[in-house]
């Protein structure tokens, strides 16, 4: 082999090796802390609860209640309807999110079926309507993406320190129910169940 | 739940149906043009088009227009047409054109979405366009009934003027000698293969569009030598892989356009062995 092959040999070896470590630090360090979109988004949704905090006085105790550990979730043993018609957690990725997305463009169609649901749990205290919202999060398949959907648990007089930690896995079992608020459609699901998952 | 029950409980949502029904269409269209396109060595024009088509959508969804297609679809019919009609004496010609086209309008439509967008999620709304994983499970009653219409059209045009798509996708310089209007004929398929690409993008993707166009044909001409084989084979080809990607996508959960795509290069494979295999018996 001749000389030149084997300096030409040495050069490529060195630059295959030495090239990665070229990458400054600042972009290891970005890609060591790197979230992935799940985390984030549940960073944001309870960053996004903290600053939505205001008056509502039992939010506020669920604040000083949630710096100390907060008993296990128990929830409902068991959902109080005999017959599921859209069960969501059978389901798989793709139709999960078309089923939602179809529920949330078409509500008339769905009104009054009992649908059933599994997710992180979240809640957030809207102002101008002084409510807390309760809801479970489904993401799409390609989890980038995400949609809440609504529930009320039971007759809804359920004390906010009955309800899980925020990002607590929980199956909901409700009927299905658009309603109006203002002049904007929402669409939840009324007396659930809640269920740990 | 076995997999038949679990799609038979799929199959009752309305969107599900809908789903394979503008699969089967948008298949069914795309691998009929495929044939002529394949053939006129104009193979690239598909994903040419469909990267138009995303540039377009792109200005569609920062304008905040709800019927996308208004926009989409005149855009990419003009891409077509100036791609297709330019002829021999064109300073920039055929593939060059199209990559340059291409590549032109999917930068643009990234660069308009991120600068000008508003929406949160723009890389989910890029990435589900790109690849259609499951915005053929969202289709709305009118994106049913627009794809219903284009199929019908196309699909029509393809059997009533066979003889003249035929002489003009063989020999072009000789149907023109015989009095056809080549241009025209040339119009109506940059019009079409424009449609499908449209209302296919719900279904694949802009980015994997082409082969709903490339493979039914390449795969169909394997086995069959007459243009009237090739053209009803590749048309059972891609409705069948249609078909048969979106079910297994569902029941998988897997994305729409992607398992599509692979069965279209499985059946390509398949049909190469069958190739072999009678090379083979004839040696």
């Amino acid at each position: 082999m001749s000389v030149q092959k084997l300096v030409f040999g040495a050069v490529l070896v060195v630059a295959l090796v030495g090239l990665p470590g070229c990458a400054g630090n600042d972009r290891r360090d970005a890609l060591s802390t790197q979230q992935g979109v799940a985390e984030v988004l549940q960073q944001q949704t309870e960053a996004q609860d903290a600053q939505g905090q205001a008056t509502g006085q039992e939010y506020a105790d669920a604040q000083q209640q949630s710096e100390t550990p907060k008993k296990e979730f128990v929830g409902d043993a068991a959902p109080a309807f005999e017959q599921v018609d859209i069960d969501l957690t059978s389901m798989n990725a793709d139709m999960v999110y078309a089923t939602v997305y179809d529920m949330m463009a078409n509500p008339a169609a769905y009104e009054g079926k009992t649908v059933r649901m599994t997710g992180p749990y979240y809640y957030t205290y809207y102002e101008p309507t002084a409510a807390i919202y309760y809801y479970v999060l489904i993401k799409d398949a390609m989890a980038c993406c995400s949609q809440g959907l609504e529930f009320v648990w039971g007759d809804g007089s359920h004390a906010l320190d009955e309800y899980p930690e925020n990002g607590t896995e929980v199956i909901v079992t409700g009927t299905f129910k658009p309603y109006r608020e203002g002049e904007t459609l929402y669409v939840h699901l009324v007396g659930a169940s809640l269920e740990a998952a | 739940m076995n997999p038949i029950e679990q799609l038979v409980t799929y199959l009752s949502y309305p969107f599900v149906v809908n789903a394979l029904l503008v699969g089967v269409l948008v298949a069914l269209c795309a691998s009929l043009l495929g044939t002529t396109l394949v053939m006129k060595r104009l193979s690239f024009i598909g994903d040419g088009l469909s990267h138009v088509a995303f540039g377009a959508y792109a200005v569609a969804a920062v304008a905040g227009i709800t019927h996308d297609m208004l926009i989409i679809a005149p855009m990419t019919v003009i891409a077509a047409v100036l791609l297709l009609k330019r002829g021999q004496s064109a300073k920039v010609k055929g593939d060059a054109a199209i990559t340059m086209m291409a590549v032109t309008a999917l930068a643009a439509g990234y660069l308009i979405m991120n600068v000008f967008g508003t929406r949160s999620n723009v890389s989910g709304d890029v990435c589900s366009t790109l690849f259609g994983s499951t915005s053929v499970l969202t289709l709305t009653p009118f994106d049913v009934a627009v794809c219903a219409v284009m199929s019908v059209i196309v699909v029509s045009c393809f059997v009533l003027l066979y003889n003249r798509v035929f002489a003009v996708t063989f020999d072009e310089a000789f149907a023109q000698a015989s009095g056809l209007p080549v241009g025209r004929y040339n119009l109506a398929i940059a019009v079409m293969i424009a449609l499908v690409i449209v209302v296919g993008m719900n279904l694949v993707g802009a980015l994997l569009l082409s082969a709903l166009v490339v493979f039914p044909a390449l795969a169909a001409m394997r086995v069959c030598r007459t243009f009237r084989n090739v053209t009803i084979v590749a048309a059972c080809i891609g409705v069948a892989c249609a078909l048969v990607g979106m079910l297994a996508s569902i029941l998988a959960g897997t994305p729409v356009g992607s398992t599509i795509v692979m069965c279209d290069a499985l059946a390509f494979g398949l049909f190469c062995l069958i190739e072999r295999a009678r090379e083979g018996r004839g040696a």
